[in-house]
């Protein structure tokens, strides 16, 4: 029982680092550059300009804060409720695409590439992200969850 | 077992996110504002912010992007090259083929429409001059995209 709630909290420990550097990585390489950015969320055809700038500066920033403080330890469910909601929001804009038929050369997941989006890839990767996200949520922070404010 | 025991375990949604969750989601969302507003204003690669005051010129592909399908493209370069690849919709138009391709460039322009010249080639077409032609016809504001044409494929285009 005890070995088994060691590999347990080993693979917590593997899937919340994996996901933390994911989100750390993804955020870094949009950061890097956001007018390169801007063109991927315009090619969505989702937000008009500001709106699509103002993405492009701020969410590569947050990725990466909740990235780093799922990684450390600090305000933890906080970043697993933003990464969630984040996940939501893309699996929703490239459904969306895929369904106006845009085909989009990169999904800008990790800034610019240049391969073609594959779709039901992406979405199936997103949903993958999704369920680790929800896995942490509820195991990986029980010990230090409290009680909910009634 | 384990991967059941991970996946399968009741989960009281209701107790999950709480107070304390929905504040440091709110703190961390504030807290990349910092830097993000800092990335809007100093980063050299930040996205330019007024886009309906530009002028004619060049102009970012991002900001074509935003004028949606209102865009009139012109490929100046060799009817080979233009074969070879183009953007949808773009008109081959350079020197040689003028007077055969200009009625179309004007048939298809509709008021509120801006004229967008690409190139990006070596043996490019002589963007000003073509402007300067252009601008006789009165086909609004003409602007020419900055770096290769092919840059604007990657934006999803």
């Amino acid at each position: 029982m005890d070995k088994n709630r060691k590999v347990k909290g080993l693979l917590l420990l593997l899937v919340r680092v994996f996901v933390g550097g994911l989100f750390i990585y993804a955020g870094v390489a949009k950061i890097i550059s956001p007018s390169d950015f801007l063109n991927t969320v315009q090619g969505y055809q989702l937000l008009p300009y500001h709106a699509g700038a103002i993405v492009a500066v701020y969410l590569p920033w947050l990725e990466l804060l909740c990235g780093g403080s799922l990684l450390i330890g600090v305000l933890s469910r906080g970043a697993l409720l933003n990464l969630f909601i984040l996940l939501t929001i893309f699996a929703g804009a490239i459904v969306s695409a895929w369904a106006k038929g845009i085909q989009l050369v990169s999904c800008g997941c990790f800034g610019v590439q240049s391969t073609e989006v594959n779709y039901p890839c992406h979405i199936l990767e997103i949903l993958l992200l999704a369920l680790m996200v929800g896995v942490l949520a509820v195991h990986g922070s029980s010990k230090t969850r409290k009680q909910p404010i009634k | 077992m384990l991967l059941r025991e991970l996946f399968l375990k009741r989960v009281n949604f209701k107790g999950m996110i709480h107070y304390n969750t929905i504040k440091s989601a709110f703190w961390l969302c504030i807290l990349a504002l910092v830097p993000a507003l800092i990335t809007a204003v100093c980063h050299p690669n930040r996205p330019q912010w007024r886009p309906s005051k530009i002028s004619e010129g060049m102009v970012d592909s991002s900001i074509v992007l935003s004028w949606g399908n209102k865009v009139l493209w012109i490929d100046p370069r060799t009817l080979s090259e233009y074969n070879r690849s183009h953007i949808p919709g773009s008109f081959p138009l350079n020197e040689d083929n003028w007077n055969d391709e200009i009625h179309d460039v004007l048939n298809a322009w509709r008021p509120g429409f801006r004229t967008v010249i690409y190139c990006g080639g070596k043996d490019c077409y002589d963007y000003y001059r073509m402007v300067d032609r252009l601008r006789s016809y009165n086909l609004g504001n003409i602007y020419i995209l900055k770096g290769k044409w092919t840059a604007w494929t990657k934006t999803g285009k």
